[in-house]
């Protein structure tokens, strides 16, 4: 049997991209590669395993 | 898309998220730096090859952000038929009831860090209000 459908929106649906000052850009940069980093070592760690 | 999960309230064990704060403590900073910070964080890695069908949220009572981390050549989103190709400098938002897509045709994984965060309109009690009855609280509205 076919799911219905329900389609619930909390607010504004008037477009697809937000634009949101959620975060100076200096600090998206820096976080970035601190992030990239940190990614790395995981990677590195061959923890792999666990991105399922 | 394989994934590894840095925030995800509704799992029943929390111990392994506790455990990111100590490994990953600058990603972890960084998320809950941002305002509004829902409910679901992860790692995204997407092999080369791989196109994410177009597919769309039930609701838009979250909005998703995305962190590219090594966006290889090839790689891309599109919401709405809008697509767009991750910023060195910038996060990318969007709303997720929109139906998107994303896919890798170049020849090594994407990372994005990926994140929702509440949607704007919603008011502190609604936020509460989704918390206390889980993915299917807008049934009791």
């Amino acid at each position: 049997m076919q799911r219905p459908t329900f389609h619930y929106y909390a607010g504004l649906r008037d477009r697809p991209w937000w634009e949101i000052a959620l975060m100076p850009t200096d600090q998206v940069v820096m976080f970035k590669e601190k992030i990239k980093t940190e990614l790395q070592s995981i990677l590195f760690k061959n923890q792999l395993a666990a991105f399922s | 898309m394989n994934t590894y999960h840095l925030i995800r309230d509704l799992d029943p064990d929390q111990n392994q998220y506790i455990k990111r704060q100590s490994t990953l403590p600058q990603t972890m900073a960084f998320l809950h730096s941002i305002p509004g910070l829902a409910d679901a964080a992860f790692f995204s890695c997407l092999v080369p090859g791989t196109h994410l069908k177009a597919h769309e949220a039930e609701d838009n009572v979250r909005l998703n952000v995305h962190l590219g981390l090594d966006i290889p050549r090839g790689c891309g989103i599109s919401v709405a038929n809008q697509p767009r190709i991750w910023p060195e400098d910038q996060l990318l938002c969007f709303d997720p009831s929109f139906t998107h897509e994303a896919w890798n045709f170049g020849t090594s994984d994407r990372y994005v860090l990926l994140f929702t965060i509440w949607h704007p309109d919603l008011t502190n009690a609604e936020i509460f209000a989704i918390k206390l009855f889980g993915k299917d609280y807008y049934r009791y509205l």
